[in-house]
């Protein structure tokens, strides 16, 4: 077992700095963002797709917003809510959006997959709902440049985020080392089918890293808002976040298939659940950790 | 137990190493005019066409009046709000003269416009290469190390050339496997440009 811990805590470490924040716009920023680089990988061409993808869906929701301004019809209203949807699932699989920490913190606990889809719509529509509502301050309260404020305001939020993950991940883990010194860690025995949904031990993590404002989302909004469309932008934005929590949940559900699916496979073997769970979770947490410090070290 | 180590092994590289991956914001339509003098090369003019939606934010930004037009004092505030900054990243634009970098430090003539509701940038890039009697190589390739902005040739007409008569070139474009960006991921698209003085 110890092999499985090694395993996993390797391929974590090795993966680990290629993991980024999501982008400033080089547009507004002073200067490029400090990032690792890594060498090829056999996902190349696939994510070359969802680039092309998101190309060919940015132009047709730029088109149906016009067609929706020009017609009375409703045709292109359903196929512009289908897009965003769309665009929102593809436009998650990109760097942040907190897949990862997701995936990491459903390894740190032992959890219903309910669960894991609760956390991942809890970040979408956070993520979502910071960007709609710092657009919305930003042109109708503040009525000040949005590029310029919205970057301020942005790299303020991202760094009380990092904080949080950080936090998260230092709280996760104490857990996990006194865990290890017991023999019955926290949640071994509990049956996950009949434990009850309970938000409030998720939330603070869906609001650390949800938080920090989606950037696909801010052009939605602005673009609607330049075709004077705040009420489409709110509903683009809406479906958007929908497609963002499928990708979100989808990190949480397969890690939490994954842990399980593990140690129902040592369900004979007490003493190697023992250890692979520990392991896990110790591994989760460290690597919340090592996000939010990674994050934070960048982002000073 | 071979499914979850598999399952997990998927997700860890799926979630985490997409978290690096391809997010472009902005997609560019870019064109080239390589200009040339009696001399030899004296720099690139560049022209940007934004996608629909990045340019819905530019006009709401930046036209003021609403005429859908950009007038000097408002094409002087994109340049100040949505265009100077892009010095910090080369303006994207890579240089190298017989294999040595040239770093883009400045560029002339900026101007913004807009044309069936893209935003369009204009901009000319100083680099003076003298033509001498052997070819001399210069590749120029424009893209985002950062992939914020998906830079890619316009699929008409991308690379032009002014003032060739006394000049003896040809040009290819390639990919460039040997320097990746963004992670290893993407490479960049290059102007393989090759030329030298007619009359030596």
């Amino acid at each position: 077992m110890g092999k499985i811990f090694l395993l996993v805590f390797a391929i974590s470490l090795l993966l680990f700095p290629v993991t980024s924040l999501a982008t400033d716009s080089p547009f507004v920023s002073k200067e490029p963002s400090k990032k690792a680089i890594k060498s090829p990988s056999c996902l190349s061409k696939f994510y070359g797709k969802i680039s092309l993808w998101q190309h060919q869906l940015n132009k047709k929701f730029a088109r149906l917003s016009r067609e929706i301004k020009t017609s009375n019809s409703k045709k292109p209203l359903i196929a512009l809510i289908l897009i965003s949807f769309l665009y929102g699932i593809l436009h998650a699989a990109g760097p942040g959006h907190g897949k990862a920490v997701t995936f990491s913190y459903f390894l740190s606990r032992r959890e219903h997959i309910k669960k894991g889809i609760l956390l991942g719509n809890l970040i979408s529509f956070f993520h979502a709902l910071s960007a709609v509502v710092i657009v919305l301050t930003i042109y109708f309260i503040l009525k000040q440049s949005c590029l310029a404020s919205f970057e301020n305001l942005s790299r303020k939020i991202k760094l009380i985020s990092y904080s949080l993950i950080t936090l998260t991940g230092a709280v996760l883990l104490i857990k996990s080392i006194l865990d290890l010194r017991k023999d019955n860690p926290q949640g071994e025995e509990k049956d996950l089918s009949a434990h009850p949904l309970d938000h409030k031990s998720i939330l603070p993590v869906a609001l650390a890293v949800g938080m920090v404002p989606c950037p696909g989302v801010v052009i939605i909004m602005l673009f609607s808002l330049s075709l004077n469309m705040l009420g489409i932008g709110l509903v683009s934005s809406f479906f958007m976040a929908l497609g963002m929590a499928f990708t979100i949940s989808l990190a949480g559900v397969l890690s939490i298939v994954a842990k399980e699916g593990i140690l129902k496979a040592l369900s004979q073997k007490n003493k190697a659940r023992l250890l692979v769970q520990k392991g896990l979770a110790t591994c989760g947490s460290l690597l919340i950790l090592s996000f939010g410090i990674f994050l934070l070290i960048l982002s000073l | 137990m071979k499914f979850g180590l598999s399952v997990l092994a998927f997700v860890i590289v799926s979630f985490l190493h997409a978290d690096s991956f391809s997010h472009p914001h902005v997609f560019i339509d870019n064109s080239l005019k390589i200009v040339f003098n009696e001399k030899g090369l004296t720099g690139i003019n560049l022209k940007w066409i934004f996608d629909e939606m990045f340019s819905g934010m530019i006009i709401y930004e930046f036209d003021k009046n609403k005429n859908r037009k950009f007038e000097a004092p408002e094409i002087e505030k994109i340049k100040k709000g949505a265009f100077e900054h892009l010095k910090n990243f080369d303006y994207f634009t890579y240089i190298k003269i017989n294999g040595q970098q040239f770093k883009v430090r400045y560029v002339q003539g900026f101007s913004a416009s807009i044309c069936k509701n893209k935003v369009i940038y204009n901009f000319f890039v100083p680099c003076h290469v003298t033509a001498i009697s052997t070819f001399k190589e210069v590749r120029i390739s424009i893209y985002d190390k950062e992939n914020y902005c998906n830079i890619s040739l316009a699929q008409n007409n991308s690379v032009q050339f002014e003032n060739i008569s006394s000049i003896d070139f040809h040009h290819q474009i390639a990919k460039n496997t040997e320097e990746p960006y963004y992670f290893g991921m993407l490479f960049p698209e290059e102007i393989i440009l090759k030329f030298r003085g007619k009359n030596g």
